[in-house]
């Protein structure tokens, strides 16, 4: 998987020696079967995950105390997994973190991800250019949800994030989208008949 | 013209004699009245705006051509106005950005913008902590947005992001909690 982990940065941005030796001492490796949590709510997690295989889906409890799906994460797109609450603002997360298959996941801890960023042009770069990159399309994909029909909004994804229509079982995507799984299931007949 | 914005760098890093000096230089001041349109829908923006005194609201174009609101900026919150799916790929926006208020702001063009990442290790870790904390924040909202019922939502901006509560109309904030006016007027009652 470390072979894995070395072939995908490179494919990102000009990994040095250096920079890997650092990577490889640090990332720690964990593998989780489906459903199993890897960020438990109320826990202080400043650190961000890498999906290397498999999938994970972030939920927050809302003002009802229920679980609700908020975002996803994959192999081949939105890799890097965070809570943000916890990273940034240092405050016990509202969010969980759980996989949806069977996944293995690389933990790289903040000060890590801080150090290299301000000690290896090459992650600095990756970082404000990639992971920025990461954070418009996600608010891309958020402000779509706030303002299309679901129709359209299912339209949207079909159209530009396949993955997070071919992934997610319906139950968490409809969970995301606030409505129910059958109206999801009427929405998906409608545009597979146009 | 760019003290505010080098406060704001300020906030995380000391800025240097010669950065503050290149502020000056590559900053173009726009003012704009109440309701005037900064950006436009389907315009290229490879730029990105710092407001020094005002409000903004951006919006975004459904596929049955109705505009609604997905964002808002102020001077004092949420103060750099990226143009997103421009100010990365160089295609045409989807977004509209509109003036709440009489407003004031900085235009930084991207070509300049990365010159300053690179040349300026102060500027590289201001754009570094600040953009997270910005997504962080506007994260944080949506997801409520998404998660919460409306009476929830509008009591976590008011003991949150009160200036959201106060200085946005209520008409716009009832477009972005996807709700009428009439509802929200409702809601604050209660």
């Amino acid at each position: 998987m470390l072979k894995k982990l070395k072939s995908r940065l490179e494919l990102q941005f000009a990994l040095s020696p250096e920079l890997w030796n650092e990577i490889e001492k640090n990332a720690k490796q964990i593998n989780l079967n489906k459903d199993e949590v890897l960020v438990p709510y109320s826990s202080k997690q400043k650190a961000v995950y890498l999906v290397l295989k498999g999938s994970l889906k972030q939920s927050l409890i809302n003002s009802d105390g229920e679980k609700t799906a908020i975002w996803f994460f994959f192999e081949h797109i939105f890799n890097v997994a965070v809570c943000l609450d916890s990273y940034v603002l240092d405050e016990y997360t509202k969010y969980e973190l759980i996989a949806l298959e069977e996944s293995t996941i690389y933990r790289i801890r903040k000060e890590n991800v801080d150090l290299w960023a301000n000690e290896f042009n090459e992650f600095n770069k990756f970082y404000l250019q990639d992971v920025l990159k990461s954070f418009f399309l996600a608010t891309e994909i958020r402000n779509h949800l706030i303002s299309h029909t679901p129709v359209d909004f299912i339209q949207y994804l079909r159209d530009y994030y396949p993955e997070i229509i071919v992934k997610v079982p319906s139950k968490y995507l409809a969970e995301f989208m606030g409505i129910t799984p059958e109206w999801l299931s009427k929405l998906n007949k409608k545009l597979a008949s146009v | 013209m760019v003290e505010s914005f080098k406060n704001k760098i300020e906030k995380y890093i000391k800025v240097s004699i010669d950065f503050s000096i290149e502020l000056e230089r590559s900053c173009k001041l726009i003012e704009l009245e109440k309701n005037k349109i900064l950006v436009r829908h389907g315009g290229v923006y490879r730029k990105a705006f710092f407001i020094n005194k005002g409000s903004f609201k951006s919006s975004l174009l459904t596929p049955e051509g109705i505009s609604k609101t997905t964002w808002f900026y102020f001077d004092r919150l949420f103060s750099i106005i990226p143009i997103k799916d421009s100010f990365l790929t160089g295609k045409p926006t989807k977004y509209e950005i509109q003036a709440l208020e009489d407003s004031e702001v900085l235009e930084l063009d991207m070509g300049v913008v990365n010159s300053w990442l690179k040349k300026f290790p102060e500027f590289n870790e201001f754009f570094r902590l600040d953009m997270i904390n910005d997504f962080t924040m506007s994260e944080e909202i949506r997801t409520h947005l998404v998660c919460y019922s409306k009476k929830d939502f509008l009591n976590y901006l008011r003991e949150n992001f009160p200036i959201i509560v106060n200085r946005t109309p209520s008409h716009a904030l009832a477009d972005f909690m996807g709700i009428t006016p009439e509802w929200l007027s409702k809601l604050k009652k209660k």
